[in-house]
């Protein structure tokens, strides 16, 4: 459990944040610059905040109202910074063996074989960081972090300086790593398809302060704001009215069309309000026309043509042009390479759209 | 070498000696906050710590017999209340050495630890060792080849200290003539030969350990 | 790497606070420059009767009385101009009973053999060929001024001035005519007799006479030895080690 309410005023920038977390898996996700990593530093207590409060599994790390502050060597908290911060001078037993010393030399040794055989590190006992792999001495990172059984673990970017290639492979272990050591972890990062994947709990912080903190799919499908929406890579924020929002329906005007979404995304909002509507490129539905025999109609259809698209990694991004309306509306559509293929789509060609109620987020302007 | 050589090259490695480990108590932890800290107070530090790299060091012997011989109402309290007499001794010659030759270790030292990227020292911290363990532990090692090389410079410049010596101590045979001013007194007296000899040892002496330092700090590989 | 710093930090230690010196009586004596040969010799055969040690600091009479003022650790003080020790005895640092004269000092025309010059005269300071006049710094060193009186005397002070080299006392301004850096000198009497130089006495009436005095310091911690060296010195032993080097009393032949 990390609470944590942090304010420092620092060379014109303010940090100003608070959130309460209970997940064992915490992801600060925000842009470079954004607080991130003096939000780690004043939980981790290299940082004094100016005011504010942190206490992490009911011990009471902050205070600046009772005046306390426990000094970062007494905080329990394991701390993996951006490029490690392995001691050069050390072999990757020392370095292990570095925050236990107060155990005595045979059950120091048996911790250190531990976590070696934890983070799978047997037989480079005796190298010294600089022979490592970039892989290899994150993983010495971490078994320093862990042996000092930490009530928490702090890791500040722990894949900005791996290959993407590699990441995939590193993130699942850190993964597995944490399920076996059981250690609540806050991940501090600037990588969505990170924060996705390591996050039950994402805390989006940007300008020093906290945007929203919710879980993963609260973030992901119902960001709290704009700029959150922005963040998480909703391509699709579109500016509608809204034209009726009872219990049973909410529909909405977008630039003359009018579309219906779920009535739960309606918490908060009036007839006659400015909203912004997101949609997931990857939720934006291609309708099949030989295949509507027998189903429900589709859900807020509408035709446009393809006007531009681009192949990434395995999937395909689109542009497609919506007919009608006032001006032209573009919605960008993202979907697998193989159903890009077996429609036979391509640049120029007309198709239906479909939008699912669900699949539309609103958040209220203003 | 004759009994005077010997008397003088001691009454050096002493001076040389006593220098040093004052400055390295004064010098080391200034250049660590120097490394560490930026605020005005530790910019005027710097500008003190440095200030005997400029200045004569007659100008600097005389300010310590000033301040610490018997017309100045402390030396007088040192002396009388306290027993301890500091001018015309070879521990006040290590004191005016060790001022001359601090601005040496400063400089030398503080990049040393500039260079020690404070990420591992607040590892280290969060890994539960106090702050003087992380700085013995890590700090000092990672520092090393360059504090090293600001202790050689420091003994280097202390064993070849003349003015403020002569100031605050004195030319006293057997108590206070050091090596250079051994030379200096030879030559005064018209005694080239033994000028020469003192004047080979001292070289000998600055080179070899200047030897010695370089020996250890190529041998100091991260 | 951590024994490398042991180790330096030990031997550092150790250098520190050894200290020389055995046991036995120390007799420190701060002495006019122009002693230096007198009192080596004088030193060396009381060195023998007292089964002590002596040890000498050879420098300016008026730079060692600074000193002194400051706090040198001597226990007797020669100085070749009595007004020194007149201003120590005013501050009360000298045990006024041990004041005496010890010689009238006399001051000569040095040349430098190799040079090839013939100066015999002051007036001959002024050849062409004489670059260089090296005197006792006149600040502070007795034989300094003696050698501007004489030559103000003689009423070429100020044209022999850009030729004038200073030493830091008369034995470093002997130093200067012996190796030749300064081809011709006035210096003392007492340190002229070396194979380098030759010289001719300097008619003593052109300046303030050099009455030489000596004196015990009241903080000395040998006050009897150094009563038994001032003794010595103007006693039968060491009188005619002195008339040797020059030094006179008023009155001695």
């Amino acid at each position: 459990m990390l609470r944590a309410e942090i304010k420092k005023r620092l060379d014109g920038f303010e940090l100003d944040v608070a959130f309460e977390v209970d997940e064992g898996r915490v992801v600060l996700f925000g842009p470079s610059g954004a607080g991130k990593s003096l939000t780690l530093q004043a939980i981790t207590g290299v940082m004094r905040p100016d005011a504010g409060r942190v206490e992490v599994n009911g011990r009471l790390l902050f205070d600046s109202a009772s005046a306390v502050n426990v000094p970062p060597q007494r905080r329990r908290l394991g701390y993996v910074p951006q490029s490690y911060g392995l001691f050069p001078h050390l072999t990757v037993e020392e370095n292990v063996a570095y925050g236990v010393q107060r155990l005595d030399g045979p059950q120091r040794k048996a911790l250190v074989r531990e976590m070696v055989d934890l983070v799978g590190l047997q037989g480079l006992e005796r190298r010294r960081p600089r022979e490592l792999s970039g892989g290899q001495q994150q993983r010495v990172a971490l078994a320093r972090a862990l042996a000092s059984r930490p009530e928490l673990l702090v890791l500040d970017e722990p894949f900005s300086s791996i290959d993407t290639g590699l990441r995939g492979t590193l993130r699942r272990e850190l993964l597995d790593l944490q399920d076996r050591s059981g250690v609540t972890t806050l991940v501090v990062t600037h990588d969505l398809d990170d924060a996705f994947f390591l996050g039950r709990r994402i805390v989006v912080i940007d300008d020093g302060r906290v945007l929203q903190s919710g879980s993963r799919e609260d973030v992901f499908y119902r960001p709290a704001t704009r700029r959150v929406a922005e963040f998480v890579a909703t391509r699709n924020i579109l500016r509608a009215k809204v034209l009726e929002a009872d219990g049973q329906r909410l529909l909405l005007d977008w630039q003359g069309r009018v579309l219906e979404a779920e009535p739960a995304a309606a918490a908060g909002v009036a007839p006659g309000q400015d909203v912004e509507l997101c949609i997931r490129p990857a939720q934006v539905m291609i309708v099949r026309e030989d295949r509507l025999h027998g189903l429900p109609p589709p859900e807020n259809p509408f035709s446009g043509t393809i006007i531009e698209e681009a192949l990434q990694a395995e999937a395909y991004v689109l542009r497609v042009r919506l007919a009608g309306g006032g001006t032209p509306s573009d919605l960008e559509i993202e979907l697998p390479d193989y159903v890009y293929q077996r429609l036979r789509l391509q640049r120029g060609k007309e198709i239906t759209i479909s939008l699912h109620r669900q699949a539309m987020h609103v958040i209220p302007v203003g | 070498m004759s009994g005077v050589d010997l008397t003088a090259l001691r009454l050096s490695l002493q001076v040389a000696g006593l220098a040093t480990g004052l400055c390295l108590v004064v010098g080391i932890p200034l250049a660590w906050v120097l490394a560490r800290r930026r605020s005005w107070l530790t910019e005027v530090l710097a500008a003190a710590a440095l200030l005997p790299l400029v200045l004569p060091p007659t100008v600097v012997g005389y300010y310590l017999l000033t301040a610490l011989g018997r017309n100045s109402g402390f030396g007088r309290f040192l002396e009388d209340d306290l027993g301890i007499r500091l001018v015309f001794t070879w521990q006040g010659a290590g004191i005016a050495a060790a001022i001359m030759a601090l601005p040496l270790l400063v400089m030398t030292a503080r990049p040393a630890f500039e260079s020690v990227d404070p990420d591992l020292e607040r590892v280290a911290l969060t890994l539960g060792r106090s702050r003087m363990a992380v700085f013995f532990t890590i700090t000092l090692p990672l520092a090393s080849p360059g504090v090293l090389a600001g202790i050689a410079l420091t003994f280097a410049r202390a064993i070849g200290e003349f003015g403020a010596t002569l100031m605050v101590a004195g030319s006293i045979p057997g108590r206070t003539r050091t090596m250079p001013l051994a030379v200096y007194d030879a030559v005064q007296s018209g005694d080239m030969a033994l000028a020469n000899t003192l004047a080979l040892v001292l070289t000998l002496t600055s080179m070899a350990m200047l030897a010695v330092f370089g020996w250890t700090t190529r041998r100091i590989r991260l | 790497m951590k024994k490398l710093l042991l180790l330096l930090g030990v031997g550092m230690l150790v250098t520190s606070t050894s200290c020389g010196g055995s046991g036995g009586p120390e007799l420190t004596v701060a002495a006019a420059a122009d002693l230096q040969f007198a009192f080596t010799d004088i030193g060396a055969l009381f060195k023998e009767q007292c089964g002590c040690k002596v040890t000498f600091i050879f420098g300016s009479s008026g730079n060692l009385s600074a000193q002194i003022k400051s706090g040198l650790p001597v226990d007797i003080f020669a100085s070749a101009d009595i007004a020194y020790v007149d201003g120590l005895r005013e501050k009360g640092l000298i045990l006024e009973d041990t004041q005496q004269l010890y010689a009238v000092g006399r001051i000569v025309l040095a040349v430098n053999k190799d040079s090839g010059l013939q100066v015999e005269s002051l007036r001959d300071l002024l050849k062409p060929g004489v670059t260089k006049v090296a005197i006792a710094n006149p600040d502070h060193a007795p034989y300094g001024i003696a050698a501007r009186q004489a030559l103000e005397s003689e009423g070429i002070w100020d044209e022999l001035k850009p030729r004038l080299v200073y030493g830091e006392n008369v034995r470093q301004a002997l130093q200067y005519v012996q190796t030749g850096d300064a081809p011709a000198g006035i210096v003392a009497l007492s340190v002229a007799d070396v194979p380098e130089i030759s010289y001719t006495l300097i008619d003593d009436s052109l300046h303030q006479p050099l009455r030489q005095s000596l004196a015990v310091l009241r903080r000395t911690g040998e006050e009897q030895l150094a009563r038994d060296f001032i003794a010595f010195v103007n006693g039968p032993e060491g009188r005619p080690i002195m008339k040797k080097y020059g030094f006179v009393l008023p009155g001695e032949t």
